[in-house]
């Protein structure tokens, strides 16, 4: 009850959608350093963390980050092909497009999960793609799906 | 005791009389027969067996928090008791076997050195109305366990049903208390005769497990008896017959935190989880599923007999119903008696 | 009696006298009507335990995960496929097992048969030719029993087993279907949405979800679900808590699809298991067909197919991917 409160009181306060992402090290996380170094703008609603691979996410850090107060959760490894250790997105690919179709099976609202790959040199994709994933969440209001209020 | 009748029509206008100041729970069917709160006769299940739940989820919930806990509060407010709310309540149809089982569970939560409050506000608030059974369901057996259909353990009120009457045994204060402004014909020798009758015969019919009240001491002598495996061989573990089972009381507790917040939760546990028994260090006296089976068993039909002087099992048979992989209490029970040679008793 | 009964007992007889297997493993009448309990044979003697109709529907490969013994296995075509998944992750040695095909004619549901008793206590159920009898409530009800089945088994691909040692023969003659071809044969989508409207699918999972009273009988009763140590059960980190709140009720349900994407072989003994009626087969069905349609790979058919998520393929589809 409370947490419906809260997110209610959110909406009138200028909610900002909270949206933790996965990044991996070789990729995805140096081209979001490139981003900050170019000092190109994108939204702050972005909570990083960095794993070495893709591969290493297991999706229960995502339906647990969903749990927990996530509004929106992405992921984002290497292009296929390009990964540090050969073969960790390739993997992970069959794992997450598994884990989107259940999600939508279940209901639930899949524009809040996102899947991509961004290279160590694609600064302004890495900004554009949270611009992108930050649209989508917001128009979907706060995160009522999955939370756990205890 | 007195002993009167209520004609069924009545009934109607003793369920609106309780239901202005308490919640009324009755058997009612919508996909399986459960308690659900009622407001009139008409909603009570009226063909039924027993209910798919047993109502023990009442006094014990699957999940309830004890204790909150909040980090940001003033420190005086930081940890507060979770509220009990225990609105007055009568369960009303409850079976004799249902009704025994919460007198069991008393033994454990209302115990003499510690009365769980939490159990016994909602406990305290509950009237108990019991149904005895005209018809026995396949998987009974009530009456190798100490139980019966007449059984009256446990009851505010004990009704018979006699077609289209009632005969109300008005048993205790409480009783009592929920036929007040109702004035009901004493019940005559002869219904009375025949009514007690009909319910012995419903008793008498039932296939009796011999030897089920005295295993107690010989289980545990027949520790090591390789039946113990042989009873278990198709048991998978899973709590389908602990979360079904009436007087099953087994409960983990777990602090639950987000952020700053949290609370101390209370849930629902069963001996047949492979990590009930598994301790901080890594070491796990049950890991076989033999183990667990043989412990729950002896909990049921040694430990707690020793203890409290009555076996742990009121004979409901939802275990057998719910087990996925066919196992059966009864045939348990007359395996292990066999093994401890009391089947000639 | 249905004509496999004599079949399966004398195969049983001839497994133990000859010595191939230690224990033979079958079903024999259970307890309660529309569920019969499964039967260990260590003996000839025994045999006459066995039986067969429509109330076998619990998968048997759950008993055989990790066995020592030598053992003979009466699998439908769900055990069978169960097996095969089994023998892929190492779970089995294959010369301790002697499967017996059995073709199968379908499991009754007892939800079903409950609700079409309208709740009544059911009392006794048999089979008249295609007609299932039950009694219950102290009434009489007669209905063909391709009613009473569980939706796995209507939907079932591949009801008689492409895996086996021996196959036993309904119908004298006849070759079995490889699944591939099964699959092929049947028109109609394998698989669909429980509906299109996003909202209707959430309150549906999140009422299935609502019921759930965590006693995992649906994760013990499945033959792949087989972690020494399920993530259910991990407390460090705790992932998943074990109150049966709605939040990890849904998680617990989810993860167990996600844990059995490409390894369920739908036999529907959750739905079955499930003491309070949970039904959430269709996640488990949407993913078999994702893998299936995405990565070419069908649960159960060929030991030799690399399991879908041990392995992947340069071409594998993105339209998942955000793009910008």
């Amino acid at each position: 009850m409370t947490e419906i409160q809260n997110s209610k009181s959110k909406i009138q306060n200028s909610w900002e959608p909270k949206i933790l992402a996965f990044l991996c090290n070789w990729c995805s996380y140096a081209g979001a350093d490139l981003a900050g170094i170019s000092r190109l703008q994108y939204p702050p609603n972005v909570r990083v963390i960095r794993l070495p691979c893709s591969a290493r996410v297991d999706p229960l850090f995502i339906l647990s980050a969903l749990q927990r107060g996530a509004d929106g959760v992405l992921v984002s490894g290497c292009h296929p092909g390009d990964c540090h250790y050969l073969s960790g997105n390739l993997v992970a690919r069959r794992r997450f497009a598994l884990l989107k179709a259940l999600l939508d099976e279940a209901g639930f609202e899949t524009d809040r999960v996102h899947f991509s790959w961004v290279s160590a040199a694609e600064g302004g994709r890495f900004a554009d793609l949270i611009r992108e994933v930050t649209e989508k969440v917001r128009a979907l209001g706060p995160a009522r799906q999955f939370v756990k209020t205890l | 005791m007195r002993r009167v009748i209520l004609a069924k029509q009545k009934l109607n206008d003793l369920i609106r009389q309780w239901v202005v100041e308490r919640t009324v729970l009755a058997p009612v069917k919508q996909t399986t027969v459960d308690f659900e709160p009622v407001s009139a006769a008409n909603e009570i299940c009226s063909d039924y067996r027993n209910t798919r739940l047993p109502l023990k989820r009442l006094f014990f919930q699957p999940s309830e928090a004890l204790l909150r806990f909040d980090f940001k509060a003033a420190p005086e407010q930081r940890v507060t008791e979770a509220p009990v709310e225990a609105r007055p309540t009568v369960v009303f149809g409850i079976r004799p076997c249902d009704a025994r089982s919460l007198v069991l569970l008393d033994r454990v939560f209302l115990g003499q050195d510690y009365r769980d409050p939490y159990y016994a506000s909602r406990r305290d608030a509950t009237a108990i109305v019991v149904l005895g059974c005209s018809r026995a369901a396949p998987t009974c057996f009530c009456t190798s366990v100490g139980g019966g259909p007449a059984d009256r353990a446990g009851a505010d009120l004990f009704l018979l049903d006699r077609g289209d009457i009632f005969v109300v045994d008005v048993i205790t204060e409480r009783g009592e208390a929920l036929m007040a402004g109702l004035a009901l014909p004493e019940a005559d020798a002869e219904t009375l005769d025949r009514a007690d009758r009909a319910v012995a015969d419903v008793a008498a019919a039932m296939t009796v497990i011999a030897g089920v009240e005295q295993l107690g001491p010989a289980l545990k002598a027949a520790f090591d008896d390789p039946r113990w495996q042989e009873i278990s061989e198709r048991c998978l573990a899973c709590a389908a017959c602990s979360f079904l089972c009436p007087t099953c009381h087994c409960f983990d507790v777990q602090d639950e935190v987000l952020d700053q917040k949290g609370r101390r939760i209370r849930n629902w546990d069963s001996c047949m989880f492979a990590t009930f028994t598994l301790h901080a260090s890594g070491h796990n006296p049950r890991t076989e599923t033999m183990q667990r089976v043989r412990q729950r068993v002896m909990h049921k039909f040694s430990y707690y007999p020793e203890n409290f002087g009555v076996i742990a099992c009121v004979g409901c048979g939802r275990c057998i119903r719910a087990c996925p992989a066919g196992n059966d209490m009864r045939q348990w029970l007359r395996t292990l008696a066999e093994a401890c040679g009391k089947e000639s008793r | 009696m249905n004509p496999l009964v004599a079949q399966i007992r004398e195969t049983a007889r001839r497994l133990l006298d000859e010595g191939r297997v230690d224990v033979v493993l079958g079903f024999e009448a259970g307890p309660v009507a529309l569920r019969n309990a499964p039967c260990f044979v260590r003996g000839a003697a025994e045999v006459d335990r066995l039986t067969w109709d429509h109330f076998c529907g619990l998968n048997l490969a759950v008993f055989l995960n990790l066995s020592s013994r030598r053992i003979g296995v009466f699998a439908k075509g769900c055990d069978s496929r169960a097996i095969v998944n089994l023998l892929k992750e190492r779970r089995l040695v294959r010369e301790n097992v002697v499967i017996v095909g059995v073709p199968c004619p379908g499991m009754a549901d007892r939800g079903k048969v409950e609700r079409w008793v309208d709740a009544a206590e059911v009392e006794s159920a048999r089979l008249k030719g295609d007609k299932i009898v039950v009694v219950a409530g102290g009434k009489t009800f007669e209905a063909p029993i391709e009613e009473m089945l569980r939706d796995a088994c209507r939907e079932c691909a591949a009801p008689t087993p492409t895996y086996y040692d021996l196959l036993l023969d309904a119908e004298p003659g006849r070759p079995p279907a490889t699944v591939d071809a099964a699959l092929h044969a049947r028109n109609e989508p394998l698989h669909e949405s429980l509906t299109t409207d996003r909202a209707e699918r959430w309150r549906r999972f999140e009422a299935e979800a609502a019921k759930c009273l965590r006693c995992y009988a649906c994760r013990n009763v499945c033959p792949l679900c087989y972690c020494r140590e399920c993530r259910a059960d991990q407390s460090d980190p705790r992932w998943i808590g074990t109150s049966p709140n709605p939040s990890d009720n849904q998680l617990y349900l989810l993860m167990r699809a996600l844990h059995s994407a490409g390894r369920c072989v739908e036999c529907g003994g959750c739905v079955e298991a499930c003491p309070v009626g949970v039904d959430v087969r269709h996640l488990f069905k949407r993913l078999e067909r994702e893998v299936r349609e995405r990565f070419g790979y069908v649960s159960g058919a060929d030991p030799n197919q690399k399991p879908p998520l041990a392995t992947f393929d340069q071409a594998d589809p993105e339209d998942f991917i955000t793009d910008v």
